[in-house]
């Protein structure tokens, strides 16, 4: 068994407080990803995991054992770090045997995790290279290779493709994707890439300023984003936000925002009318804003906005288009290359209100998202 | 015929040539230096005082004193229990001070103020702590401070015989020297990447198989630096022995001896033992570059 719980854990560097009461509990054998910007404190409490960094409050158990003061060799976790840590002075082949070694395995058991854990890393031929004399996604296998041989009960990776360009990144992660599938370990990832996070994990935990802003499946985090943290760290390009009011106009409930009236779709309208009078904020995906003309059909939940294009950047199949609302307010929102648009040009968008993400402005949390 | 621009370097490789220029000077002058040294100290070794040249009678002299053939094995064994003494315990200093813990710059400038006192100064302390009549130590060891257990009944004669002479002044020139050796040992260990002894921590390596697999193999060129010249300076070590062990020559002493001592009449000789002094240093800087190899190849992996 190899399930991580973590209960409100803390840490401190003087009187700073990097990680602020923090609770995630990962499944035995779950893919699972710490996102956030730089200065969350992600790798601070993957360290904390590992053993590397003192734990100030709270617990932690690994396999159902508390591990707060059991030191790092000690609890059966292995760690992929962003430099690789390889021994530059050691051949792959005794990079990836170096803990057994540590251990005092016998040779022959050594080899045999040697044998498997070549292949299934692609490894093989390159036992006696250094370091130095392989490519940068070698020496991420090698890494990854030197992790797997311990068997641990959790792998822990450090921003592993964070060095790699953006080909050797793709294929990395494909093979990441692999190798769990492969040996259903559990494996705690740590990136501020979320198209990483995205792509492989099962669940992701969004980090920012020390504490966890939502930990859910990357499909929920993009659909049902709780905070505007998250709404903003996930999907890319960033939500856009447009302050507002929920208000009943003519004995419909609407969003009267400085874009203008927005419709809300049906199905929320009785829970949001114990809204009604208050200020929000509006969180739009760009990808849920629509030319006009490029929809033949409307819906009752789309609401018309007109704004002027002022920047497009092609990104092959469809452009990322930077715009301005009448009121000034910027927007950003994709369209199809082949939509009638120009630089300059006014446009009619459509924005869905089934679309429409609300949060508090002060407590930053998204209202229909119980 | 060739061109002209064949004739004459071109622009390009006389741009690259410049800035070399400034250091001909200082060039010209070391060569000649060495050189006018080198060569002068070659003549008087193969000389006599009588004007023969070339002779082997001179090296003849050498060879068959007494005060020589000590010398020279007092000299290696200072060379080969001085060096790694001062490379352990630099070593060990380094280790205490490589991670950052509270107050370590004051004790790193601890370590190092040994360096700041001059050796004249170091030697005659411990000339005083090691005198056999009321030195610090010999009071120590007969129990006269409470801190101290009763070790011997009768004080000692430090500096009255040859060997514990010759460990005395050995303890002076490490007490004095071991900052540099630290100083570089520690410049190795700070650039080791600190994830590597993270990564080794996960993979179950205690504080003892981090030392042996990941520190000791990763600062060898700091170890050849300490070695190599820490090993000539204990070659050439003259204070230290001079003051405190006087009548036990190291090879450093017996030039200055036999060049003072006995009234100028040895010169030729005195630049001899120079001469092998030289040629010992060369030879043990090439023993340890060896033995360092050797030790690479075992604490490293082979592959």
């Amino acid at each position: 068994m190899s399930e991580l719980i973590i209960k409100n854990i803390q840490k401190f560097y003087g009187d700073h407080k990097v990680i602020d009461k923090l609770d995630l509990q990962i499944n035995s054998g779950e893919f699972v990803t710490l996102l956030g910007p730089s200065g969350c404190g992600k790798t601070t409490l993957l360290r904390m995991i590992a053993g590397l960094e003192t734990i100030d409050g709270g617990e932690l158990y690994i396999g159902g054992r508390k591990a707060n003061n059991i030191p790092a060799q000690k609890r059966r976790i292995a760690m992929v770090f962003q430099s690789y840590a390889l021994f530059p002075h050691m051949s792959v082949k005794n990079n990836i045997v170096f803990g057994l070694r540590i251990k005092g395995m016998e040779l022959h058991d050594m080899f045999t995790r040697l044998d498997w854990v070549l292949p299934l890393l692609g490894l093989e031929g390159l036992e006696n290279r250094l370091p130095r004399e392989i490519s940068g996604g070698q020496r991420q296998r090698v890494a990854l290779a030197r992790a797997l041989v311990l068997d641990p009960d959790v792998l822990l990776l450090d921003e592993p493709l964070s060095n790699l360009d953006t080909a050797l990144r793709e294929m990395a992660m494909e093979e990441l994707k692999r190798v769990h599938r492969q040996v259903g370990k559990t494996i705690i990832y740590v990136t501020h890439n979320q198209a990483e996070a995205m792509t492989m994990s099962e669940r992701i935990a969004v980090m920012n300023a020390g504490h966890l802003e939502q930990y859910d499946t990357p499909g929920a985090l993009y659909r049902h984003p709780r905070t505007m943290f998250s709404a903003e760290f996930i999907g890319s390009p960033s939500a856009n936000f447009i302050p507002g009011t929920i208000e009943i106009k003519n004995g419909e409930l609407v969003l009267n925002s400085e874009i203008g009236l927005l419709e809300i779709d049906e199905t929320r309208k009785d829970y949001l009318r114990n809204f009604s009078g208050r200020s929000v904020v509006a969180g739009i995906r760009p990808q849920d804003i629509i030319l006009s003309s490029t929809r033949t059909h409307r819906r009752a939940s789309d609401s018309h906005v007109t704004l002027g294009v002022e920047l497009i950047e092609n990104h092959g199949d469809r452009s990322f288009v930077l715009g301005r609302f009448e009121n000034g307010l910027p927007v950003r929102f994709m369209a199809a290359n082949d939509s009638d648009y120009r630089t300059d040009a006014r446009v009619e968008v459509l924005i869905d209100g089934r679309c429409i993400h609300l949060f508090d402005p002060e407590t930053r949390q998204n209202i229909l998202e119980k | 015929m060739k061109s002209g621009q064949e004739q004459f370097p071109s622009a390009a490789r006389l741009k690259s040539i410049l800035p070399l220029w400034p250091l001909l000077p200082a060039a010209f002058y070391l060569i000649t230096f060495l050189f006018v040294v080198l060569s002068y100290l070659l003549y008087l070794s193969f000389s006599t005082a009588s004007g023969a040249f070339p002779t082997l009678a001179t090296a003849g002299n050498v060879f068959a004193m007494n005060e020589f053939r000590q010398a020279f094995v007092s000299t290696l064994l200072f060379v080969i229990v001085g060096t790694p003494l001062e490379l352990v315990a630099g070593l060990a200093l380094a280790m205490l001070i490589y991670k950052p813990f509270f107050l370590r710059s004051i004790v790193r400038t601890l370590f190092i103020i040994p360096l700041a006192v001059p050796g004249l100064v170091t030697a005659t302390l411990l000339f005083i702590i090691f005198d056999s009549n009321g030195g610090f130590m010999n009071h120590i060891l007969m129990g006269k401070y409470w801190f101290f257990p009763h070790v011997i009944r009768h004080a000692v004669d430090w500096r009255g015989a040859q060997w514990s002479a010759l460990s005395v002044a050995m303890i002076g020139k490490i007490w004095r020297d071991v900052p540099i050796s630290m100083l570089i040992l520690l410049g190795g260990i700070n650039a080791i990447d600190p994830e590597l002894f993270d990564a080794a921590k996960t993979m179950g390596a205690g504080l003892r198989q981090r030392f042996r697999y990941v520190i000791l193999p990763l600062i060898i060129p700091a170890i050849s630096s300490v070695l190599l010249l820490r090993s000539i300076e204990m070659w050439k070590e003259f204070i230290f022995p001079y003051i405190l062990a006087g009548r036990y020559h190291l090879l450093g002493t017996l030039i200055e001896f036999l060049y003072m001592e006995w009234g100028g009449k040895y010169e030729h000789e005195a630049a001899f033992v120079a001469l092998v002094l030289v040629g010992c240093i060369v030879v043990s800087v090439a023993v340890f570059m060896f033995l360092v190899d050797i030790v690479r190849r075992m604490v490293s992996d082979v592959r």
